[in-house]
């Protein structure tokens, strides 16, 4: 067992584990990683829209982090230190992928596939295909609006982030968080109109 | 009367629940008595959880399995103590190697400055020297010496004879 868990540390607080894993402790670094892989997927997944990518994202996510710590000044939150990790690996990896016009999410669910989990929630025929229509529009409606709209919707209505954490996380003024999410949201009523 | 509605981003906030004070009453009290308002909120407040239900009954959108074990392989190797060490001393050490230049670099402009200065000094006091013109001239009422410099004309009246004390 590591030394970062014992009697006296069994839940340690992220900052022990931050300042044990500089120290080169892979484990320290572990606890880290399973604390905070699913936020960090999730908002990948979010602004990506796609699984691989996503799994691809999250793990640069921390591998950078762990270079990174150091520059860790625990002033924010560890979490939207990670977040903006996230939001830039996903924008940069946009952008080469735009650069090489292999972005192509709208397509990413299969209408034909029945194996995944969404569609076998003790749903009908009829509710599946809806809620893959659903999705397909949702997701399709997203990548329609710009990055930093997308960006700071998705942080807002789906990771449930305060403005003044998006503005941290986005690197940019409370002022633009609010009109990009303005903005978003009006679009984004526009495009689903069909499904409110 | 016509009905001003409040700016449709005010609503955005309204539905965050980023107003407070007097903008909040505001809202309130317009959405009390605005039913096009009121709608309005509702759509909004409907993609807020058209998003949320819909992107999170996505399987996809949760994690299935750790990353950890994808992760820890691809860390670098542990690092020594010297590196860590390093890391520490490397920033202090290059910041102190730069301010060190700079504080010896004022020091020695501060304690040169006297030197300097005195040698510019004389330079410039030779140079004023060269330029004097000195010269005698025999007028009516005696010779005189002339002294002359970029700036001003001495005339010196040489006054021969028996200096007489007065009692």
């Amino acid at each position: 067992m590591s030394n970062f868990l014992n009697e006296n540390r069994s839940y340690p607080s992220d900052e022990e584990l931050i300042k044990d894993a500089i120290y080169g402790n892979k484990e320290a670094f572990g606890e880290l990683v399973r604390r905070y892989e699913k936020k960090v997927y999730s908002l990948a997944y979010s602004i990506l829209l796609n699984k691989d990518d996503a799994m691809d994202i999250s793990q640069e996510v921390f591998i950078k982090a762990y270079e990174g710590l150091r520059r860790y000044r625990g002033g924010s939150q560890f979490f939207t230190w990670l977040y903006r990790i996230v939001v830039n690996l996903c924008i940069d990896f946009t952008r080469r992928e735009k650069a090489k016009g292999e972005m192509e999410y709208i397509d990413a669910i299969d209408p034909g596939d029945t194996h995944t989990s969404f569609f076998a929630h003790q749903q009908t025929p009829e509710e599946a295909t809806a809620g893959r229509e659903k999705l397909r529009a949702l997701k399709k409606a997203l990548n329609s609006l710009p990055e930093d709209q997308r960006i700071a919707i998705t942080l807002r209505e789906i990771e449930g982030l305060s403005y003044e954490e998006i503005a941290e996380t986005m690197n940019c003024s409370i002022g633009t968080v609010m009109s990009r999410i303005h903005y978003a949201r009006k679009k984004l009523k526009e495009k689903l109109k069909d499904f409110l | 009367m016509k009905k001003s509605h409040p700016e449709e981003e005010k609503l955005s906030l309204y539905i965050d629940g980023a107003l407070s004070g007097d903008e909040l009453d505001l809202i309130e009290r317009h959405l009390t008595s605005c039913s096009d308002c009121q709608r309005e909120v509702e759509a909004l407040k409907g993609i807020s959880s058209f998003i949320m239900k819909t992107l999170k009954d996505d399987p996809d959108y949760s994690l299935t399995r750790s990353l950890w074990p994808l992760i820890e392989e691809r860390l670098p190797e542990k690092r020594g103590l010297s590196d860590l060490i390093m890391d520490w001393i490397r920033p202090v050490f290059i910041t102190r190697i730069i301010g060190s230049f700079t504080v010896a670099a004022l020091l020695l402009l501060l304690f040169s400055f006297p030197y300097l200065y005195g040698i510019w000094k004389e330079k410039r006091l030779a140079e004023h020297d060269a330029d004097i013109l000195i010269e005698r001239v025999e007028v009516e009422g005696g010779p005189v010496m002339i002294f002359k410099t970029e700036r001003k004309l001495t005339v010196i009246w040489l006054i021969e004879g028996d200096v007489h004390e007065e009692s």
